[in-house]
């Protein structure tokens, strides 16, 4: 069976490597050349990597533990939901889910009405040469259908902090959106190779590009949901190598969002657009390069790791992708002159070049930080450790300097700002300071939370005028009935679409801003039936149990489960139980604790069992993390405004080409 | 977005030429407020970057050093490690081959803190010959290192 599967990598490879050729014969017209090849290929590639993927997910479920990734990952005792989590839990695994996603979305490419037809031979070329690259990797360096000699009676397991549901769509989700950008750089590769530079890639390009962008975002705030629900340290960001590695190609690709529209819409951004397509694309490889070249310093992951096989290639890919974009823009940059100049630096068109700077700016501040230890202990060979402090204070400003322009931005024209913009921008601003004066008298003095309240309160009122203006304007053309004003929503989708993202980011900034300024915690000791108070909140230590579960045989899940039930009062609710626990496991030697939370839109309460000791006095931590609910609300909505801009809609695609000013 | 178009005036330039040194005149604008902005956002990367690193001492030489209130950052074995319920934090002690160090730290006892496995420190070490540690990272053990 594993051998089946192994074959079907191998005929993968074949296969993506013939479609590359074909669309390497189409380009150059030779006689021999057909489309029919290509597909043929293409989809040939597809059902082999499906092939693939059933092999292992059979041989997952099926716990066969000669095959050396069914063992280490999954054990008897695991449940089907993690057993099929198992699939992305290593690093074998999730290379296979990847690249089984680019062979699927190669296929979706490839049949796509919109992909202009002088691009497609460069399209598809660039997708199967991605396609075959994964194959080659997976097969030399990370083949998961590597069996013992003999069969072992039983799996290792996976670890207890791997198996949480967010867990099990998080990678699935981060690797959709790695994959997913891979369709942009081809995109571009084709409109460079092809000259074909007008915005028809951009258009056909746009919603492979949300898609890849918002799976991406939900991907990292699933992540940091894991972190925070699973971890028990009580944050849910720690500016770990392993989250900046897949927050690089997503603050890329939000530039990218929003330099696609500037071109689309303006003509303008021309070769930002190449050139952040392919610093995506670029990011999602150097992401790999992080998590398994073992090229970075990183704390929570280990220290002096030896330079992994996978490293080589993946550098080389980066290279190559790299160079040839270099060779071909310097081949098309007359071509790619913008088709205006930006008039005024108070402009919308200004706004969204200095928004694109400011987003790679955090790129690249992100991406120093990440590497920066490394660099040093090549360089002087000292080993330094940069300290979260750096992030906060590097590319803490910039994301501010965002949120107030994503208030500016929509308000005001294209080319410059008229009279009427300014009055509205000056009202915005005086409501910003309204707010300022509030949080003051409330007694807030961290500059931090000052500035956030203020832009926070500046964009929200800005989106608010916003769709104002908007409903009241089509009120007033149509006499509109509720009916008609969905009817004008539907039509603007993209619009408000992006106005919901928008505030979602801004709920997501209060929930950051709440939680890093009003943290608090305490260390405290209780005995049973004692009580005591922590903010707003009681709690009573009612009743300890312990249990074993799954003595036999031994995996991961064999453990003592030793569980504190408490009781939580807060003023003016009934009460409520929560319990905190820690398992002994006894295959790995060390305790595994549950974190228990009581969430609430104010706060949530956080609740730790740190230790319990033997004259039966059990030691918690209790967190009060305010407004932390408001990241994960935030994130449903943005992945909610993302879906409504996004979806497919054959009028308004029409109407768009209409009032494209190229 | 369709909904949101704005009239399109184009520049009123007299003469072609005139157009020319216009667009110009934008274009150094644009690129010396760009410039400004980019040497203003390096002079910030470095600046932070100079006061967030903190260099790995070994554990003799914070010793030799003596008592102080800067910060340090030291890797090492841990081992003899108790929860004081007494005054809620975690003792435990950190060894390298140049000697031992005893740490105290108020938090969260890590579950991956276990006797033998390398411990990252960082805090003061202040008079008392104890290190007083604000945070605590642990190296994931092998088995962990998938993710």
């Amino acid at each position: 069976m594993p051998l089946v599967g192994f074959l079907a990598l191998s005929a993968a490879l074949f296969s993506s490597l013939y479609a590359l050729l074909s669309c390497i014969a189409l380009v150059r017209r030779a006689p021999a050349a057909s489309t029919r090849a290509v597909r043929l290929a293409v989809q040939a590639t597809a059902v082999f990597t499906t092939l693939a993927s059933a092999t292992l997910l059979y041989l997952l479920i099926s716990r066969d533990f000669q095959v050396v990734y069914v063992h280490e990952h999954s054990s008897t005792h695991l449940p089907l939901l993690y057993t099929i989590s198992a699939f992305w839990a290593g690093q074998e695994g999730s290379l296979l889910l990847w690249f089984w996603l680019l062979t699927v979305l190669a296929v979706l490419v490839m049949r796509a009405q919109d992909l202009p037809a002088a691009l497609w031979p460069h399209t598809l070329g660039v997708m199967a040469a991605t396609n075959a690259f994964f194959a080659l990797m997976l097969i030399v360096t990370s083949n998961p259908f590597v069996t013992y000699v003999s069969r072992p009676a039983e799996g290792i397991g996976m670890l207890p902090a791997l198996q949480n549901p967010g867990m099990a769509i998080h990678p699935p989700l981060l690797f959709f959106g790695y994959a997913g950008y891979t369709v942009p750089f081809a995109f571009a590769f084709g409109a460079l190779a092809s000259g074909e530079l007008n915005p028809a890639w951009l258009r056909a390009v746009r919603r492979w590009n949300l898609l890849a962008w918002s799976t991406l975002g939900a991907g990292i705030l699933i992540g940091a949901w894991w972190s925070y629900v699973e971890l028990g340290w009580g944050g849910y960001w720690a500016w770990d190598p392993v989250e900046n590695a897949s927050l690089i190609p997503w603050l890329l690709g939000t530039a990218f969002v929003h330099s696609a529209m500037a071109e689309e819409r303006r003509g303008t951004q021309r070769s930002s657009n190449i050139i952040l397509a392919t610093l995506c694309f670029v990011a999602c490889l150097f992401a790999t390069l992080v998590t398994r070249g073992g090229i970075v310093i990183s704390e929570l992951h280990g220290f002096a790791q030896a330079t992994q096989p996978i490293a080589y290639l993946l550098v080389a890919a980066i290279g190559a992708a790299l160079v040839s974009m270099v060779v071909l823009m310097r081949r098309r940059m007359p071509e790619l002159r913008d088709l205006r100049e930006v008039q005024s630096l108070i402009s919308r068109d200004a706004s969204l070049v200095l928004l694109n700077l400011l987003f790679v700016g955090a790129a690249a501040s992100v991406l120093l930080g990440t590497i920066f230890p490394s660099l040093v202990q090549a360089i002087r060979g000292n080993s330094i450790s940069l300290s979260t402090s750096f992030y906060n204070r590097a590319v803490g400003p910039l994301l501010m300097a965002i949120l107030i322009l994503m208030g500016i931005c929509p308000a005001i024209g294209w080319h410059r700002m008229s009279h009427n913009e300014q009055s509205h921008l000056i009202r915005l601003v005086a409501v910003a300071l309204a707010s300022l004066v509030l949080a003051l008298l409330l007694g807030v003095r961290q500059v931090f939370v000052l500035v956030s309240v203020a832009a926070c309160t500046f964009v929200a009122a800005s989106i608010v005028s916003l769709v104002w203006h908007d409903l009241r304007r089509w009120h007033s053309q149509s006499g509109a009935s509720a009916v008609t004003i969905l009817q004008m929503l539907r039509q603007s989708r993209a619009r408000h679409g992006a106005q919901l993202v928008h505030l979602a980011i801004v709920l997501i900034a209060i929930g950051i801003t709440g939680s890093t300024a009003y943290k608090q915690e305490a260390l405290v000791n209780l005995r049973r039936g004692e009580h005591i108070e922590v903010a707003r909140y009681t709690i009573y230590y009612e009743d300890l149990t312990m249990q074993e579960l799954h003595a036999e045989p031994l995996t991961y899940q064999s453990r003592l489960r030793i569980a504190a039930t408490l009781g939580i009062e807060s003023s003016g609710s009934r009460r409520r139980t929560l319990t905190v626990e820690k398992s002994l496991h006894y295959a790995l030697d060390m305790p595994v604790t549950e974190v228990a939370i009581y969430s609430t839109l104010r706060d949530d309460l956080y609740v730790v069992l740190n230790n319990l000791s033997q004259d039966g006095v059990i030691s918690l931590l209790v967190a009060i993390n305010p407004l932390v609910n408001w990241i994960w609300i935030g994130g449903a909505l943005l992945l909610l405004g993302t879906l409504i801009a996004a979806w497919p809609s054959r009028p308004s695609s029409a109407a768009r080409s209409e009032t494209c000013p190229s | 977005m369709a909904q949101h178009h704005r009239p399109d005036s184009s520049v009123k330039v007299s003469s072609h030429l005139s157009a020319m040194t216009y667009m110009q005149n934008r274009r150094s604008k644009l690129l010396i407020t760009g410039g400004i902005i980019i040497a203003v956002f390096a002079w910030l990367l470095i600046s932070t970057l100079r006061g967030a690193t903190t260099p790995y001492t070994p554990v003799g030489q914070i010793i030799a050093n003596g008592p102080s209130n800067a910060l340090v950052r030291a890797v090492g074995n841990a081992s003899d490690i108790v929860w004081d319920t007494q005054t809620t934090s975690l003792r435990f002690v950190i060894s390298d081959e140049g000697g031992s160090l005893p740490v105290v730290y108020r938090g969260v006892r890590p579950d991956l803190l276990v006797d033998g496995v390398r411990t990252v420190v960082e805090g003061r070490y202040l008079a008392g010959g104890t290190l007083t540690a604000n945070k605590l990272l642990l190296e994931c053990p092998s088995k962990y290192q998938e993710e």
